[in-house]
């Protein structure tokens, strides 16, 4: 798909993507959305990129392999659980905490936003190998 | 920090910090699996933290079975939401004896994969998906909610699915194919079972449907859930006529790869028997659908039975000795009896530990011989008096020998199927077990006392000498679950103790309702 109209629009349909699924991943707890559909959507992001540019690019873009991506998301999720230990209450209990970066602007974090970004990663790193193999097979 | 407003749907109660047992047999091969697939080209480190990690296991599963036999049924509702609503963990005596086993087995199998995978399976994650089939093994084992079951279950089915091909090659990609689809289709029913449920009853925590179920008469949509998940679970737990995918595909894959499937996967098909048609639906436990399970627990016993007898490949005839067993558990949980019940969570540990240490067994013949096949295989006492050895011990154990682990629970239910006067289920143990004697027994006779029928076929010295370093290490594990098997064997009064009480705390649900919904009330 070496096409010059998708290759000058990808690069911009990517990052704009990427954008997207971040801003579904975070407003996920209390509307639709979360890591799940926010990975997908980053995972085809990265999947067009490919068939535009070549799937070197996006290996060397992402810096780290798909793989480990998806294993450091697995960790994440799972560690997310133990903050839990110490407040003795039941594993993954949903804690939160509100820093006040400003005057008045407090911004809400949890442990359910740390499993979720985990659950994105994993999402991310696995269907971005299947399809960067695909595509590289192709 | 704090929670959110939400104190109505929530428990109340702190949580200890040593109830956190019951969720490490899971979280610590889980985030273990996570740290080597994150790290998975430094396949140096792979062995170590899987050990270092499985280690840790025993000694949580080991800790969290002293404490449930202290205290009673532990259970931890996730997210610290009521319990029908979150989903619980319960461990009770059965889940519990069976993670510490299943852990042991596990880091058998590890050790043994120090000498066995290369560094291209190791790459292609070996040992990551060993430790997340053993997270499913263990979440199966200690999840208190249906749904979380087939969860986990399909968390132990996909790790299997990665470990069957591993290697990749032709025959491999058969028998993983009939693997699968058989696999599938369980799971699928498992699934179907599990919607009628939660539409029947609203609930899917076994606890709560355990006391909404209790009562009710065995008729009408019961039935049919209860048919859906015996026909599930049988066909996962391998037994007749569902059973011929497992001696079709567990021959194929590594023989650590098997050893593992052998000791663990069959048997939390039968541990979801026995939690279905205990705790979940307890009028199933006591209607007709018992007589069916009896009867095929008989057939799967002597096809299995049969099947050894037949086979010249070693790994067949142990696979087909692994369904005989799974027929004996079967009519075991049939009987639905407090001895019968102790008998077959006896027979459940005997048996990962046995199985597993064939699977092992077979994978060092193999390594010294070069083949598996019983019309070549043999001279192995002469040349390596050592393995010899264990095979004559491994024979004894298998067919339950007196002295060994597998004699107490045949003991046990032959003498509760006569109390039962069912006397069908007498014979066919007596019957399988001879049968399963002459098929091991010729086994041993053929690979270690005949002698080498091949000239060429005892390793060259130069291979002897470079295979030496690892097929050393490589007896460790094997004798580390014959040590563990033995000890049971001579020992029987301690597991004893454990299946006794989690026999009665089947048959008698209350504690594991009052240890789910305790923090509630």
């Amino acid at each position: 798909m070496n096409t010059l109209i998708l290759r000058t629009i990808v690069p911009i349909l990517t990052s704009l993507m990427v954008i997207y699924s971040i801003i579904v991943l975070l407003s996920g707890h209390n509307q639709p959305g979360g890591g799940f559909i926010g990975g997908l959507i980053a995972a085809s992001a990265f999947a067009l990129y490919g068939i535009a540019c070549g799937v070197a690019p996006v290996r060397r873009a992402l810096y780290f392999h798909p793989i480990s991506i998806s294993g450091f998301g697995m960790f994440l999720a799972a560690l997310s659980g133990f903050p839990s230990l110490y407040e003795h209450v039941p594993y993954l209990t949903g804690l939160w905490w509100f820093p006040e970066i400003a005057k008045g602007v407090e911004v809400p974090l949890s442990t359910p936003l740390i499993f979720d970004i985990g659950v994105w990663l994993v999402v991310v790193g696995s269907l971005v190998s299947i399809a960067l193999a695909l595509e590289e097979k192709v | 920090m704090q929670t959110t407003n939400t104190e109505g749907a929530m428990l109340q109660t702190a949580t200890a910090t040593i109830d956190w047992l019951i969720i490490a047999p899971v979280v610590t091969p889980l985030v273990a699996a996570a740290v080597l697939i994150i790290f998975r080209r430094s396949v140096s480190l792979h062995p170590l933290l899987t050990l270092l990690a499985l280690g840790f296991n025993i000694f949580a599963s080991y800790l969290l079975l002293m404490r449930v036999q202290a205290e009673g049924p532990l259970a931890m509702t996730m997210g610290n939401w009521l319990p029908p609503f979150g989903i619980s963990f319960v461990a009770d005596l059965l889940g519990a004896i069976l993670t510490l086993t299943s852990s042991v087995a596990v880091f058998c199998v590890a050790l043994y994969g120090m000498g066995d995978a290369s560094s291209r399976e190791r790459r292609f994650g070996f040992y990551p998906l060993i430790l997340t089939l053993l997270v499913g093994v263990n979440g199966s084992f200690l999840t208190g909610d249906i749904f979380n079951l087939y969860v986990w279950f399909e968390v132990f089915v996909i790790s299997s699915f990665g470990l069957i091909v591993l290697g990749g090659t032709t025959k491999q990609l058969d028998g993983a194919v009939k693997y699968c689809f058989l696999t599938l289709v369980a799971t699928t029913m498992f699934l179907i079972a599990t919607g009628y449920l939660y539409g029947l009853y609203g609930t899917l925590n076994m606890a709560d449907l355990s006391k909404i179920i209790g009562p009710l008469p065995f008729q009408g949509p019961l039935v049919v859930v209860s048919c859906l998940y015996l026909l599930a679970f049988a066909m996962k737990a391998a037994a007749f006529p569902l059973y011929f995918w497992l001696p079709a595909s567990y021959h194929t894959p590594k023989i650590a790869v098997s050893a593992l499937f052998a000791g663990l996967l069959t048997k939390v098909g039968v541990y979801a028997l026995i939690r279905t048609f205990t705790i979940v639906l307890p009028p199933a436990g006591q209607s007709w659908l018992m007589e069916v399970m009896f009867y095929v627990g008989v057939l799967t016993m002597i096809a299995g039975a049969l099947g050894a007898v037949a086979q010249t490949e070693l790994r067949r005839l142990f696979s087909f000795l692994l369904v005989a067993s799974i027929g004996f558990l079967l009519v075991g949980l049939s009987l639905g009896t407090e001895a019968a019940l102790s008998a077959t969570i006896f027979y459940m540990v005997h048996s990962i530990l046995v199985m597993c240490g064939l699977f092992l067994l077979a994978g060092l013949l193999f390594s010294y011989r070069g083949s598996l096949d019983l019309r070549t295989l043999s001279g192995v006492n002469k040349d390596i008096p050592l393995l010899s050895g264990l095979f004559l011990l491994l024979v004894f154990m298998a067919s339950g020998f007196p002295p060994f682990s597998g004699f107490w629970p045949k003991l046990m239910l032959i003498s509760e199927t006569m109390q039962q006067e069912a006397y069908l289920g007498t014979g066919t143990i007596i019957f399988s077990s001879f049968l399963s004697i002459i098929a091991l027994g010729r086994a041993y006779a053929f690979a270690c006392w005949r002698p080498a029928v091949d000239a060429a076929q005892p390793l060259i010295e130069g291979q002897k000498n470079s295979l030496n370093g690892f097929v050393r290490l490589q007896f460790l594990p094997l004798i580390l679950l014959l040590l563990v098997a033995t000890a049971i064997g001579i020992l029987p009064g301690i597991l004893f103790d454990f299946t006794t009480g989690g026999a009665k705390g089947l048959l008698d649900s209350s504690a594991y309702i009052a240890a789910v919904f305790g923090g509630a009330q």
